[in-house]
């Protein structure tokens, strides 16, 4: 294949990525439990680049009452950018794209809480984004997941996730924005209960064989435990305080 | 060291009976951020959470609201109570605080409540309701010790308010603080002690 002049390369003579990264690596992960000590629960999330500040309140009363589910709790999940997150300014009223997130990690994370413990409550979830290249929903979903476990809510499991994809005619884990706008570029958030793999959030943009896609749920399987595991370590990080260290 | 578990852990191979834990393929998961006590039944306590009502718990609550027939109640809880006027005898206002005990919850955790008397002269406090027992501490030696060394009385509501009369509040205030922070540790009365030793000769 003759290389044109002004072509995109995603990989390297090294295999090596666009950000030194190799093909199935992901960007380093930071979290941190109880941020904001005026929400019940809440979490922060750095994702390579991606920025993400989660606050949870309740369960707590439904207001509008006629809203109120009988038998439930309602997750209300807001997932927002903030204007100063992406190059250009973004309007801050809330688009069809956030509208659209906020409504299927909503439901994502309503495959772990154990909302028939709540009926007639609402439980209110605040996600801002802070700085985001790619893969935001995911970030903003382990955030979220964090901030519900550290609010005291009984769940069946940690939410984590990861966008999988394929760039430059290979398939990669955890593309950033550069990746993310490639020609033949597919994007594939999943986000699932790692303990038995069930699949609580997935979207797709572009174009995979069936081949393909199995592929990506097996790196998103394997990156889930990974992630997990972070995860797990995060909210057990503010517990191990020494008393002798503080104070 | 207590163990310390997060939603998904998994407890044991086989099912088991307890609390704060759910089974699945005959295996047992821990449902709470929570620490994990092994005996005849496998607890998980959890380190948060709102106040569950339980009937007969002496809580202490804040008046948010009136209207022309009672009074809208905060206790901390998943719902707020509504206090009807004709059953009490004494008028309040928003911001009173109120000493009541539940009297009966259903099902959907709502809450009856009696007023038992109305709380002057002091100030309001709160801890997370998962941390009053320890607040408490074993015979109350915990709460004893606080009264010690503040010269307060102190009121604990099982639904994580306090109030406080009296004496030195400040201290009270950063003694929870520590207790917050640090409850899941062993021997908090001795540390607090100690910790409360160091603040008076400072």
């Amino acid at each position: 294949m003759s290389k044109k002049k002004d072509e995109v390369v995603y990989f390297d003579e090294k295999g090596k990525r666009f950000d030194g990264r190799s093909q199935f690596e992901i960007r380093p992960i930071t979290l941190k439990v109880g941020v904001i000590e005026r929400s019940d629960g809440s979490a922060y999330v750095e994702w390579g680049q991606n920025k993400a500040i989660a606050a949870v309140y309740g369960p707590r009363e439904m207001l509008p009452k006629h809203l109120a589910d009988a038998n439930k709790a309602t997750i209300r999940y807001y997932y927002r950018m903030a204007p100063f997150s992406v190059p250009d300014r973004k309007n801050p009223k809330p688009g069809r794209r956030e509208i659209e997130i906020s409504k299927v990690s909503g439901e994502a994370l309503s495959h772990s809480v154990d909302l028939e413990q709540y009926p007639n409550t609402a439980i209110d979830i605040f996600v801002t984004i802070f700085d985001s290249n790619a893969g935001t929903r995911i970030t903003a979903l382990l955030a979220a997941s964090l901030a519900l476990a550290d609010a005291g809510l009984p769940m069946k499991d940690l939410v984590s996730g990861i966008a999988v994809g394929k760039a430059g005619g290979k398939l990669i884990a955890d593309m950033n924005k550069h990746e993310e706008d490639a020609s033949d570029a597919v994007d594939l958030p999943i986000a699932m209960l790692p303990n038995n793999n069930d699949i609580v959030l997935l979207q797709m943009d572009g174009v995979l064989t069936e081949k393909e896609f199995y592929e990506c749920l097996d790196i998103a399987k394997k990156n889930c435990q990974e992630i997990r595991e972070l995860q797990v370590s995060a909210l057990k990080e503010k517990y191990s305080v020494d008393f002798n260290s503080g104070d | 060291m207590k163990t310390i578990v997060v939603p998904g852990d998994l407890i044991s191979d086989k099912p088991e009976n307890g609390s704060g834990i759910y089974q699945k393929d005959n295996k047992t998961y821990s449902k709470y951020v929570g620490v994990l006590y092994k005996g005849e039944d496998t607890q998980v306590v959890p380190l948060h959470g709102k106040y569950t009502p339980r009937e007969g718990d002496m809580i202490i609550g804040l008046v948010v609201q009136e209207d022309m027939f009672g009074y809208i109640v905060d206790v901390k809880s998943y719902h707020m109570p509504y206090v009807h006027k004709r059953s009490i005898k004494t008028e309040f206002k928003p911001g009173d605080l109120i000493l009541c005990q539940v009297i009966s919850v259903n099902e959907i955790k709502y809450m009856i409540i009696d007023i038992q008397a109305k709380l002057e002269d002091g100030i309001l406090f709160g801890v997370s309701a998962k941390k009053v027992p320890r607040v408490i501490g074993k015979h109350r030696s915990m709460i004893n010790l606080l009264e010690k060394y503040s010269e307060s009385k102190i009121l604990v509501g099982a639904n994580g308010y306090l109030f406080v009369k009296g004496g030195k509040p400040n201290i009270v205030k950063d003694a929870l603080e520590v207790i917050s922070k640090y409850s899941q540790t062993e021997n908090l009365t001795e540390k607090m002690e100690g910790y409360l030793k160091k603040i008076k000769v400072e």
